[in-house]
């Protein structure tokens, strides 16, 4: 952002502080898988309902005082003009209808504006006769992949490239990247660039990335995310040609493989990561970051790993917290950070707390560094729509706390107890094979959807989000 | 450790009655209301015995100021009585005929009142295991025993037609998702913090009777007397709208109080009358004295109503709804704004 933006942002930001209609941009932060699609709706929805239904929401503390008066959707979406507005409808429908299922994959990017009505408790307003307010909320839904294209932003092809490639030779990724690594022998860096060979080498990195991506394997970090998730970019442009090189000693020649690459790569950087991070990953004002806890639980050590790494890789791209007195003239930071563990309605509600320990180890380097930055974080057990049951089972003498719901793919519901949640995470030797046994729960059929979504923990985050602009 | 394992769903039950439970299709009427669970109390004997301080220098000191303050109360009845008869003998006869009647009415009224106290304390259940469980409960932070304890607490409120669409909120809000925590905070929000508001305004009219009746009253037994009988009627009315009695402690704590504050108002009234025959006896000054001490009367009586609150509150006030004096007059505003006026 240069010097005349950020007083332009800060000039608007001092200008909004004494208006009734006030903004939050809210960051939904979280990997392809994460449950972005279904948080957003299930914010949008449940805070729409507040108004005449507030029981949903005991912990959203606006709601549960009867201050929330009503709430509507924009009809067109925040943010820079030709954005596409995110299908609420169309998600809430999917959710609710008559055989529910979960939204669509999100394949592009689309925004939301919601404006909530309230009475407001504070006094200045009060004082000036302006007992309602309105907020606007600012939702943006993206494919998850795309967020790990912004540590990109700010890094040149040679950096980004010896890390790539270090990663690849680590197991499990060494394995899968093999066909490509074999290939990358065969190219001569300094050399003359033929199309054929670069187009090659571009298959066959993307190639691995998928493998990379296999449920099996379930490793995140895969860059960049346009090969996986071309989104509006045409998959053949040759701007998604290209792929990490072993860096030379010298200045590569015009026209040889190396300065080729090295252009698009730049080119990829500079037309597509760039303006997309400050068309919409700049100016939040509030975070949440929606984790998949239970999968890096199941898939081991190597994707619990990998899993931390990547929300570090991406964490590293917002901006935090407030520098001083003047950090409203500097532009908008982000000053609450909220961590979510998704899917807690996966395993039983008594697991919940130890979900959210293990969350709160696994985000602990992250954590702590935005908190230096004066900005507070938090932790939750969060299900955006609850769709299993707690019911009690008795296995071997011995009650045992299960969910009962339906599974993916199958016709007749199942009650399950999915194993024991450590506190800790497990060294390397506990994690053994059948110690977990995760099933992907379909929501169940909601009667009486209007009233709101049926949830865990949805309103304690709302009330961390947003909870005080409500007041 | 259990390996993980899965169920024919037919075969399990459901783990806590909510409101899950109805949209689930079982009957609202047929969720059971469980009984709270008596938890075994560990006591922590002290580590140093507490030394037994010596206590008789206090308590004759307390005695004795008891014992003047009842003699004090009848000397000034009777110096009344007798300046009466000094002035005119048929004022002084009726004067005391009137007396009589008073005193013995009052002392019926008195005693029906504590029969009544006795019989409607009666009905309800004490408290204090219930406070006891909800402290323990927030201390331990667990999970799956809240919703059990909130059921016995609302069962008491079960008949009452005003908790109906409370106990209905509670039931729309809680999951069995959420923790022990959580469901005694829905609880507070939804069922009891509306109790408190309709606490404050018995205590606030309680107060202000007290006030006036003790401002008005010329002669101290009849002020003690007033002060008893009507904050008695006070605790019973707070302890039925909690549906709860107090504990041990509450009550000696209580009657302490009520003792306390029929004394305060019987002596100030021989207090004042020692002051005003000092400084002159003007009838102004004599007023003022009066409603002065008619004011620390219902200030004693608003304190004695704030303590009522806390003893017979099932769940322990949380620090920011604490009753106080303050508070006692913002919730009487607020009950006096009307809804959706704001």
């Amino acid at each position: 952002m240069s010097a005349t933006e950020k007083a332009a942002s800060g000039i608007s930001n001092v200008a909004r502080r004494f208006a009734d209609r006030k903004n939050v941009r809210l960051a939904v932060t979280g990997l392809s898988r994460s449950g972005k699609t279904v948080f957003t709706t299930s914010f949008i929805h449940n805070l729409l309902s507040a108004g005449l239904w507030p029981e949903r929401l005991p912990f959203l503390k606006s709601a549960s005082r009867g201050a929330i008066i009503a709430g509507e959707v924009y009809p067109s979406a925040p943010g820079p003009s030709g954005t596409p507005r995110f299908p609420y409808e169309e998600s809430l429908n999917a959710i609710t209808g008559k055989s529910p299922s979960w939204p669509q994959a999100t394949d592009r990017l689309s925004a939301i504006r919601l404006a909530m009505r309230y009475r407001t408790r504070r006094k200045l307003p009060r004082a000036r006769g302006r007992k309602i307010q309105i907020l606007n909320v600012d939702l943006v839904d993206y494919p998850g992949e795309w967020l790990l294209d912004l540590p990109l932003a700010g890094k040149s092809f040679a950096t980004w490239s010896a890390e790539t490639l270090e990663l690849a030779r680590q197991e499990p990724r060494a394995g899968l990247a093999k066909p490509w690594l074999a290939h990358m022998a065969t190219l001569d860096g300094p050399g003359r660039a033929k199309d054929a060979e670069l187009e090659t080498a571009a298959d066959l990195y993307k190639a691995y990335l998928d493998s990379c991506r296999a449920p099996d394997v379930g490793m995140v970090l895969v860059q960049p995310a346009r090969f996986i998730r071309p989104g509006d970019v045409d998959p053949d442009d040759p701007i998604l040609q290209f792929c990490p090189l072993e860096p030379l000693p010298a200045k590569a020649p015009k026209g040889s493989v190396y300065q080729v690459m090295e252009e698009r790569y730049d080119a990829y950087r500079d037309l597509i990561v760039r303006p997309f991070y400050r068309d919409h990953f700049s100016g939040f004002d509030e975070q949440i970051v929606l984790v998949d806890v239970l999968s890096a639980l199941r898939l081991g050590k190597a994707a619990f790993d990998d899993a931390q790494a990547a929300i570090g890789a991406i964490l590293q791209s917002f901006d935090y917290g407030k520098s001083g007195l003047l950090s409203w003239l500097t532009g908008v930071r982000i000053s609450k950070v909220l961590f979510a563990a998704t899917k807690a309605d996966h395993v039983s509600s008594n697991q919940h707390h130890n979900l959210k320990r293990l969350l709160e180890e696994m985000v602990a380097r992250e954590a702590n560094r935005i908190r230096f930055r004066g900005v507070q974080t938090g932790a939750v057990a969060l299900s955006s729509v609850r769709c299993t049951e707690d019911v009690l089972g008795e296995v071997q003498g011995q009650t045992l706390s299960m969910v009962r719901g339906l599974p993916a793919g199958r016709d007749e519901e199942t009650a399950l107890f999915p194993g024991e949640i450590p506190a800790h995470f497990p060294t390397d030797q506990d994690w053994h094979d059948g110690r977990f046994k995760f099933l992907d729960f379909m929501p169940t059929r909601i009667s009486g959807s209007a009233r709101g979504l049926p949830h865990v923990g949805m309103d304690e985050a709302m009330e961390y989000l947003i909870g005080k602009r409500l007041r | 450790m259990v390996e993980p394992v899965e169920l024919d769903p037919k075969r399990v039950k459901i783990a806590v009655a909510t409101a899950e439970a109805e949209s689930a299709g079982v009957d609202p009427e047929e969720v059971p209301i469980k009984a709270v669970r008596a938890n075994p109390i560990t006591v922590i004997p002290p580590t140093t015995p507490a030394k037994a301080k010596p206590r008789w220098l206090r308590r004759i000191f307390w005695s004795s100021l008891g014992l003047f303050a009842v003699g004090a109360i009848v000397w000034d009845t009777w110096n009344f009585l007798v300046s009466a008869f000094a002035k005119n003998l048929a004022v002084g006869t009726s004067l005391s005929v009137v007396a009589g009647v008073a005193v013995l009415s009052g002392v019926a009224l008195i005693f029906r009142e504590i029969s009544r106290f006795g019989r409607e304390m009666r009905k309800l259940r004490e408290v204090s295991t219930f406070t006891q469980r909800a402290t323990e409960l927030r201390a331990n932070g667990g999970h799956g025993e809240g919703l059990s304890f909130a059921w016995g607490v609302l069962e008491p409120y079960a008949e009452r037609s005003d908790m109906k669409s409370r106990i209905g909120a509670f039931r729309g809000a809680v999951t069995s998702a959420h923790t022990d925590v959580q469901v005694l905070d829905i609880l507070a929000d939804k069922v009891i913090r509306p109790l408190d508001a309709q606490a404050y305004p018995m205590v606030a009219r309680a107060a202000r009777d007290t006030a006036v009746g003790v401002a008005l009253s010329p002669f101290g037994l009849l002020d003690a007397g007033l002060v008893i009988w009507r904050t008695l009627g006070m605790v019973r009315e707070v302890a039925k709208v909690y549906g709860f009695r107090p504990g041990f402690f509450g009550r000696v704590m209580l009657v302490r109080r009520i003792l306390s504050t029929a004394a305060t108002a019987g002596v100030g009234d021989f207090a004042a009358d020692i002051l005003v025959a000092q400084v002159g006896a003007r009838v102004g000054g004599l007023l003022s004295a009066k409603a002065g001490e008619g004011m620390l009367t219902g200030m004693r009586t608003a304190r004695l109503g704030l303590v009522a609150m806390e003893a017979c509150r099932p769940l322990p006030f949380a620090e920011e709804d604490r009753a106080s004096i303050s508070r006692l007059g913002r919730e009487i505003m607020k009950s006096k704004e009307k809804p959706g006026e704001d």
